[in-house]
C-alpha cells in the first residue's frame, strides 16, 4: 500500500513503534492471544472439571474461588478469552466480509445498484441498534452461531459504508482507467484492481468489528440471551449476575476479573485500529502533525 | 413583700415553668403514641410478575398470582398451614348419606368490598359462571357438581354427580366466590377490571407496570381471623437482584420471589431481615420421551437412572437446600404417603451392564458406545437456557451420561421453546418432540393425589414422557376409585412403589423454599406446607386487644416518641435561654 499523501511506503513495525497507543494496543492483544493458545497450559485446571465446594472464595488453591457448581473461575476465564477472542475474530471476519463486498458492489456498480444498496444500508444503519439485536438473539435462541449471526446481520453497514467511499475514491484512479480502457471486464476491474486498494481500510474495520463483538458476546450473555454451554467471559458473567454475585458479595472474584479483560480486549482492538487506520489513512498523521 | 417572700415567689414561678414543661413533654409524648397508634399499618410486598387487575380472570400466575387473588377474593373453605381444608366463609356443612349432597350455613355478615352483602346466591352464580368460563383452575375444580341450590340466603345445597373424596379441598377451598351483581352478564370475563371480592383486603389502586395497593376490608365477617395490616403495597420488580437489593436496603418488607440458596445466608445475615424457609411440592426431574426407541426399554431407563447422583445434584446446585427426588415421584412430605421409596445410589457398572445386556457396546474402542445395530448413538438432553440451574443439571447430568459410554449433547434453548418440545400446547395427544428435557412440575402437582393418575396412567393429561405401563396404570386407576379422603394413602403408596422401578422419568429433587422479610413490619407469615409464605394466611390475625385490628403500637412508635423528646428539649433550652437574657 502506498502512502497517499507522501508516496511513502511506511512500514507496519514503525507504525506501531511510533505510536505508543497502537504498540500498547497490538501487546495486549498479543497477550490475549498468547493466553488463548497457552490455555492448557497455563490454567489450573480443566475448566469443566468440578474440582471445589460451589461458591467458594479466593484462597490458595483456588486464586479467583469457584463457580457455583465448584468450577475453577479463572480456569474458566483462561479458556473464556479462547472462546471470546474466536467470537471476535469470526463475527469480524463475517461483518468485514459483507461490508466489503456490499461496499465493493455498490461503489463499483454506481446507478440503480449503488442507490438501492445505499439505501439498505440506511435503514440497517438507522434501526435501533440495542433492542433489534436483543430481540433477534431472543428470537433465534441462543447458541454460538445464533450469536455469529445476530453480529454479522447488525454490524456490516458501517463498514459497507466506509468501503464504499474508498471504492469511489479508487474507481476514478488512472490505473483503474486504464485497465478499464484495456478491456477489463467489471469484475476483473472490481477484484483486481480495487479490492486490493480496500483491503487495508477492510483490516481496520474488521479489527473495531471484532472488538464489538465481543462486546456484543458479553452483553448478550450477560442478558442469558448466550450460549450458557460455551465457556465465554460472558456466559461467566450471565452465571454470576444469575447466582446472585451482586448480592454476595462475590462479584469481586466472579464479575470483576472477566469484566476487566473484556475491557483490555476492546482497548487492545480499539488502539490497534486506530494504529491500522493511520497506516491506510495517513492523512490522519498529517492532521494530527498540523495540529 | 420580702426578699424571700420574693424568692418564694420566684421558685414558685419557676416551679410552675418546670411543670409547665414536663406537662408539656409528656403531653407531645402522648400525642406522637397516639399519633403512631392511630397510623395505618403499610407493609410493602415486592411482586415479581404482573397479575392484571388481579381477578380470578386476569391474573396470570400460579404463583404470586392466585395467593393475592385469594386475599381479595373468599373461598367457601380455607387451606390450613398443614393444607388441611377447614370451613371458613361457611358457618357449618353436612352430607347427606350416600356423600352426594352437601348442605352449607354460610356465616352472617358477609359483605362484598362495596357493602353488598354476599349470600347463597352469590355462591351458586360464582360455581355456575365458573363452570361456563374456563381460567386457570375454576372449570376443572368444578366438575363432578351436578347442581347448587340456594334454599335461603345463607344456605347453600351442591349435589355431585359422583363422590368427590376431595369436594372440601376442590372446589370448596379453591374457587373463590365473585359478586353476582357485578359478574352477572358478563361475556368475556377476562375485560372485568372491578376487582371487588369477599376477601380481607380489597384491591384499591392499580397502576399497570408500577404497582398495586391494597387495604384492609373494614368489615371483614371473621370473628376471629381479621386482616392484620392496614395496607399493602405491592411494587412490581421484576429482576430478581433487584428485588433482594430493595429487601436489602429496607425499601420493601416481603420479596415474592424465593431466595436461591447462595443467597440465604446473605439474606439471612442482614440486619432487619428473616429468612423463612422450608419444603416445597415444586419437582424438578429429567423427563424422559418414553415413546421413543430406546428410551421406550424399561432397562435403558433404569441404566440412565443408575447413572445419576440426585444426593450430589441437591449438595451442589442446590446447596443441600433440596429434598432428595424419590423414584416414586410422590414428595416425602406430602400427605398422601406416609413413606416413600428411596432414591436410587448411583452405580455406573450397574448401568453398563445393562446397558452391555441391551447390545449397546462400544465396538470401535472410542469410549462411547453404539446401538445394538452398531450405529453410533447420542441422545440430546434439552434444557431453559434462562434457568442456570437446570442448565447446570443437564451439565453434569449429561457427564454421567458420558462415563456410562452414552454420547450426550446438552441444549440450551428458550423456555417456551423446551415447553414447546416436551408439552406442544399443553397437550400430551399433540405429541412430543425430544430425548430428555429437564423439566420441572409446580407444587399444584402434588397437592391433589389425583394428580398422579395425571402424571403417571398412559392417558393422563400430564404424561409428558408418553409412560405407559399396566401395573401403573392398574393402580393409578384404583386413585380414582377412592371415595373417602383417608383411603388415599394406601394407594398413593402403591402408585409410588410401583412407578419406582418402571422409572417414568428420573425425579431429581424439590426444591426448599426461601423467603426473606423484614419482621419490623410484619411478624405474623405463616409457613404453608409445600408453598410458602405468600398466603393469606400470613395476612391475617387476631382482634388485638386494645389496640383496635390494625395491630399494637410497636416499634413505628418509637420515631414519634424522640421526636416529641427532642422537641421539649429544645423548648426548654430555648426557654432557659430567654430567661438568662
Amino acid at each position: 500500500m502506498t502512502d497517499l499523501v507522501s508516496g511513502k511506503r511506511p512500514y507496519a513495525l514503525k507504525l506501531f513503534l511510533g505510536n505508543p497507543p497502537g504498540l500498547i494496543g497490538a501487546l495486549l492483544l498479543v497477550m490475549l492471544l498468547g493466553i488463548a493458545v497457552l490455555a492448557p497450559q497455563i490454567s489450573p485446571y480443566d475448566p469443566d472439571d468440578r474440582v471445589g465446594r460451589p461458591f467458594q472464595e479466593p484462597g490458595a488453591g483456588h486464586l479467583l474461588g469457584t463457580n457455583d457448581i465448584g468450577q475453577d473461575i479463572l480456569s474458566e476465564i483462561i479458556w473464556g478469552t479462547r472462546a471470546s477472542l474466536t467470537i471476535g475474530v469470526v463475527a469480524g471476519m463475517l461483518v468485514t466480509t459483507i461490508g466489503t463486498m456490499v461496499g465493493l458492489v455498490a461503489g463499483c456498480s454506481g446507478g440503480t445498484v449503488d442507490n438501492l444498496l445505499m439505501r439498505f444500508t440506511d435503514l440497517v444503519l438507522i434501526v435501533p441498534f440495542l433492542p433489534l439485536m436483543i430481540l433477534l438473539a431472543a428470537f433465534l435462541g441462543p447458541s454460538f452461531y445464533n450469536l455469529l449471526l445476530v453480529i454479522g446481520v447488525l454490524m456490516w453497514a458501517r463498514p459497507a459504508r466506509i468501503i464504499r467511499s474508498q471504492v469511489l475514491s479508487l474507481r476514478c484512479r488512472t490505473y483503474v482507467e486504464a485497465a478499464r480502457a484495456a478491456g477489463a471486464s467489471s469484475g476483473r476491474i472490481m477484484f483486481r484492481h480495487i479490492l486490493p486498494g480496500v483491503l487495508p481500510l477492510a483490516l481496520a474495520q474488521f479489527v473495531m468489528s471484532a472488538s464489538m463483538a465481543i462486546l456484543i458476546e458479553a452483553s448478550l450473555s450477560f442478558l442469558g440471551l448466550g450460549d450458557p454451554l460455551q465457556k465465554s467471559w460472558g456466559s461467566i458473567l450471565f452465571y454470576a449476575q444469575a447466582r446472585g454475585a451482586f448480592i454476595t458479595g462475590a462479584w469481586l472474584w466472579w464479575v470483576l476479573p472477566p469484566g476487566l479483560l473484556i475491557t483490555l480486549t476492546v482497548m487492545g482492538f480499539a488502539l490497534t485500529g486506530f494504529a491500522l487506520d493511520r497506516y491506510v489513512n495517513p492523512r490522519l498523521n498529517q492532521r494530527q502533525a498540523g495540529g | 413583700m420580702t426578699q424571700g417572700g420574693l424568692e418564694m415567689v420566684r421558685g414558685s414561678a419557676r416551679g410552675k415553668r418546670w411543670v409547665g414543661l414536663v406537662m408539656m413533654l409528656i403531653l407531645l409524648a402522648g400525642i406522637a403514641t397516639a399519633a403512631s397508634a392511630a397510623e395505618p399499618s403499610q407493609l410493602r410486598i415486592g411482586i415479581h410478575t404482573e397479575e392484571g387487575w388481579m381477578t380470578p380472570y386476569s391474573y396470570v400466575t400460579g404463583y404470586p398470582g392466585l395467593p393475592f387473588v385469594r386475599m381479595i377474593y373468599d373461598t367457601l373453605f380455607i387451606m390450613n398451614a398443614e393444607r388441611t381444608p377447614v370451613p371458613w366463609m361457611v358457618r357449618e356443612y353436612s352430607t347427606s348419606e350416600d356423600g352426594l349432597t352437601w348442605t352449607l350455613k354460610l356465616h352472617e355478615g358477609i359483605e362484598f368490598h362495596d357493602g353488598t352483602p354476599l349470600t347463597s346466591a352469590d355462591v351458586a352464580f360464582s360455581y355456575t359462571f365458573m363452570t361456563l368460563h374456563g381460567h386457570g383452575p375454576w372449570q376443572r375444580s368444578l366438575r363432578g357438581i351436578r347442581s347448587v341450590e340456594t334454599p335461603d340466603p345463607l344456605t347453600v345445597v351442591i349435589h355431585l354427580e359422583r363422590v368427590l373424596p376431595l369436594f372440601k379441598q376442590v372446589p370448596l377451598a379453591e374457587v373463590v366466590i365473585i359478586p353476582a351483581h357485578i359478574w352477572e352478564g358478563v361475556t368475556d370475563p377476562k375485560t372485568i377490571t372491578d376487582a371487588t371480592g369477599s376477601g380481607p383486603y380489597r384491591l384499591l389502586e392499580y397502576v399497570s407496570g408500577q404497582f398495586y395497593r391494597l387495604e384492609a376490608h373494614p368489615n371483614y365477617f371473621h370473628a376471629e381471623q381479621v386482616p392484620s395490616v392496614a395496607s399493602i403495597i405491592v411494587p412490581f420488580i421484576p429482576d430478581a437482584t433487584t428485588m433482594f437489593m430493595a429487601l436489602k436496603a429496607g425499601e420493601i418488607d416481603m420479596g415474592t420471589r424465593d431466595v436461591p440458596p447462595e443467597m440465604v445466608a446473605d439474606l439471612a445475615g442482614t440486619a432487619g431481615l428473616k429468612v423463612d424457609r422450608g419444603p416445597s411440592y415444586v419437582s424438578t426431574l429429567l423427563a424422559i420421551n418414553n415413546g421413543r426407541p430406546p428410551f421406550d426399554q424399561v432397562d435403558f431407563r433404569r441404566a440412565l437412572e443408575l447413572a445419576v447422583d440426585v444426593q450430589y445434584l441437591v449438595d451442589i446446585i442446590r446447596l443441600g437446600q433440596a429434598t432428595v427426588g424419590s423414584p416414586g415421584f410422590v414428595h416425602p412430605m406430602s400427605p398422601w404417603v406416609a413413606a416413600v421409596p428411596a432414591a436410587v445410589k448411583q452405580d455406573f457398572a450397574a448401568a453398563a451392564g445393562l446397558l452391555e445386556g441391551l447390545g449397546f457396546v462400544d465396538r470401535n474402542a472410542d469410549g462411547l458406545r453404539e446401538d445394538p445395530q452398531g450405529n453410533s448413538f447420542q441422545q440430546t438432553i434439552i434444557t431453559s437456557a434462562e434457568r442456570p440451574e437446570r442448565v447446570r443439571a443437564a451439565q453434569i447430568i449429561a457427564d454421567w451420561f458420558k462415563q456410562i459410554g452414552l454420547n450426550t449433547v446438552v441444549q440450551a434453548m428458550e423456555h417456551t421453546t423446551v415447553a414447546a418440545r416436551v408439552w406442544p400446547d399443553f397437550d400430551v395427544t399433540k405429541g412430543r418432540d425430544y430425548d430428555l428435557a429437564v423439566w420441572g412440575w409446580s407444587a399444584g402437582v402434588q397437592e391433589n393425589p389425583l394428580n398422579l393418575w395425571e402424571v403417571l396412567h398412559t392417558k393422563g393429561t400430564l404424561n409428558v414422557g408418553a409412560f405407559s405401563d399396566p401395573a401403573v396404570d392398574a393402580v393409578a386407576e384404583r386413585l380414582r376409585e377412592v371415595t373417602a379422603r383417608d383411603d388415599f394413602r394406601p394407594v398413593a403408596e402403591e402408585l409410588a412403589r410401583t412407578t419406582a422401578g418402571k422409572v417414568p422419568f428420573i425425579t431429581l429433587w424439590y426444591p426448599d423454599n426461601s423467603y426473606a422479610y423484614r419482621p419490623e413490619a410484619h411478624d405474623g407469615w405463616v409457613y404453608v406446607r409445600g408453598l410458602g409464605i405468600l398466603d393469606k394466611l400470613s395476612l391475617l390475625g387476631p382482634v388485638p386487644a386494645g389496640a383496635g385490628p390494625l395491630g399494637p403500637v410497636g416499634a413505628r412508635s418509637l420515631p414519634w416518641i424522640v421526636l416529641a423528646v427532642v422537641l421539649a428539649g429544645a423548648g426548654i433550652v430555648v426557654a432557659r435561654r430567654k430567661r438568662r437574657s
